[in-house]
């Protein structure tokens, strides 16, 4: 069995919004590649989902409702959750068929 | 080889637009420019322009349309006026913010209310801050020869920001001249398909996925406002090198933001803008055959606004006659202050009299043209001799009617109404 935090298919990544004093090297036009996050919504988020893995069955249905995308397999094909992405919404919660997922308060954790 | 048709200004800018080769095309139809997209989807129609020509339900979806199509690298245009030019206004600044470099032709048409469809331009100058390069054509051969410099101007890689051609509603738009046009090969020679440099609109790709209108807190905004302003700043010399290029592959075009006429010598100048400089320019001869020493100067770019060239016809050393007073004609008027124009050519004047010291040249602004408001031969004439005999003259004559307060502003054909306007003042 693969150590659980290996993301077989890893989700986009924090790329800070690459700031600079030269105008030579900042971006030309207010456009960048897709798929990274200029900023963590970790420091902001209220509320984070804590997924119960011993009873999941994969259905996916936490994976396909998360509005951003947050959410990706591990090399078990179990649900984790992107530290950076999370906003801490909800619906992945109210979505799990089985009530494995439990939004608890961010500082709790 | 060239070929001379008997062309509407709509007309020459199909035209010019066919040869440009753009991809897509999307534009909503309002008089006055109906028949520039008419002319284009029959162009499409019969395979002479191979684009995508879309009906879209408003102006605010022609624009969306093409920044889309731009991003994908595409070639664009569009066509509006007046009230279509304002319900896009929230995507000119989109356009212009997001560095697509696209170009639009306005027909320049009075604002309602009350509603009117004729031509005057305060609906350009409306947006004069929108980020957009703003063009004014005289006549038809001017306005097909913008367009095509237009596409090199806004793709240039140091520019890359949207043109905005003007032409004058009905007066231009829809009044037929010869117009000389080129040949589909000389047009490629001199426009090659657009650049698409890394780092802006048009290398977006299924394969490199990009996020375009990205956010910018509030450090990052300012220097995404400062790089906007500095390019449209830098286009100056590019539209200059462009009309120089345009020159050499067609033998003909100003170069200038700026066009004189009879200017050097003239103690009498009239700013002005679009198709009412040809009456200008005959009313010129005419005064000039009758010993007064009058000029015109054009002003074809309204941004960048060409602060260096107004100077330098002005107050050349290589002027034989200093020039006593300036007038500024223009079909708008900026409520509660006076003319967009002549706000512009004041505060160049201002910048280049606090720099030199001494007093700025007096300005009055005639407001004239409003809502198809015809401007004759004769009141150019009359504006021009109000000019010359304002000179040290405390109460400025009332040839037109002065607005009341502090202002210099005339508007034409308000004399009838005069008397009254003064008994008013007295009350």
């Amino acid at each position: 069995m693969k150590k659980p935090e290996e993301v077989s298919n890893p989700p986009c990544h924090l790329r800070p919004f690459k700031r600079s004093t030269s105008l030579a090297i900042w971006p030309n036009s207010p456009q960048a590649d897709s798929g990274h996050l200029a900023f963590s919504n970790k420091d902001w988020r209220n509320m984070w989902p804590q997924i119960e893995w011993q009873a999941c069955n994969s259905c996916s249905l936490c994976l396909l409702f998360c509005p951003e995308g947050a959410i990706s397999w591990n090399a078990n094909r179990l649900p984790i959750v992107q530290e950076d992405w999370c906003k801490g919404c909800g619906l992945c919660a109210r979505e799990c068929p089985k009530n494995l997922i439990a939004m608890i308060p961010q500082t709790h954790r | 080889m060239a070929s001379v048709e008997f062309l509407s200004g709509n007309e020459a800018v199909a035209q010019a637009v066919r040869l440009a080769r753009p991809r897509v095309i999307a534009a909503y139809p309002i008089t006055p420019q109906t028949t520039v997209v008419e002319r284009l989807s029959e162009i499409v129609e019969a395979g002479e322009l191979d684009a995508q020509f879309v009906h879209v339900e408003s102006e605010h979806s022609a624009l969306a349309l093409l920044m889309g199509s731009a991003a994908m690298g595409a070639r664009t245009f569009t066509a509006t006026s007046s009230q279509g030019l304002l319900y896009m206004a929230e995507c000119l600044y989109y356009a212009s913010g997001g560095r697509w470099p696209l170009v639009m032709m306005n027909a320049n048409r009075a604002l309602a209310l009350p509603w009117n469809i004729y031509g005057d331009q305060s609906d350009s100058l409306a947006l004069i801050s929108s980020g957009w390069i703003q063009a004014y054509a005289e006549d038809a051969q001017e306005a097909l020869d913008m367009i095509i410099q237009a596409y090199a101007v806004a793709e240039d890689i140091e520019v890359r920001t949207p043109v905005l051609v003007n032409l004058d509603g009905f007066v231009l738009t829809h009044t037929y001249e010869a117009v000389s046009v080129p040949d589909q090969l000389e047009v490629d020679r001199f426009l090659p398909p657009p650049d698409l440099p890394e780092g802006y609109p048009g290398t977006f790709s299924m394969s490199k996925p990009q996020s375009l209108a990205i956010t910018a807190g509030p450090g990052d905004y300012t220097v995404f406002k400062y790089q906007q302003h500095a390019a449209v700043m830098h286009s100056a010399a590019v539209i200059r090198s462009v009309g120089e290029k345009f020159h050499q592959h067609f033998g003909r075009g100003a170069t200038g933001l700026i066009e004189g006429y009879r200017s050097e010598d003239a103690e009498f100048i009239l700013i002005t803008l679009g198709s009412v400089s040809g009456t200008v320019r005959q009313a010129i001869d005419e005064l000039r055959r009758q010993g007064v020493a009058v000029g015109m100067l054009r002003l074809r770019y309204l941004r960048p606004f060409p602060t260096e060239e107004l100077v330098e016809y002005l107050y050349s050393s290589t002027r034989t006659r200093h020039v006593q007073n300036i007038g500024v004609l223009e079909k708008d008027i900026s409520f509660g202050h006076q003319g967009s124009v002549s706000l512009e050519v004041k505060s160049a004047l201002y910048e280049y009299a606090s720099r030199q010291g001494g007093a700025a040249v007096p300005v009055l602004n005639f407001v004239a043209g409003l809502g198809g408001q015809d401007i004759s031969g004769e009141d150019v004439q009359n504006i021009f001799l109000e000019l010359a005999s304002s000179v040290n003259a405390a109460n400025q004559s009332q040839q037109t009617l002065s607005a009341p307060g502090f202002s210099d502003v005339r508007f034409l054909g308000l004399e009838p109404f005069r008397e009254e306007n003064q008994h008013q003042d007295a009350a």
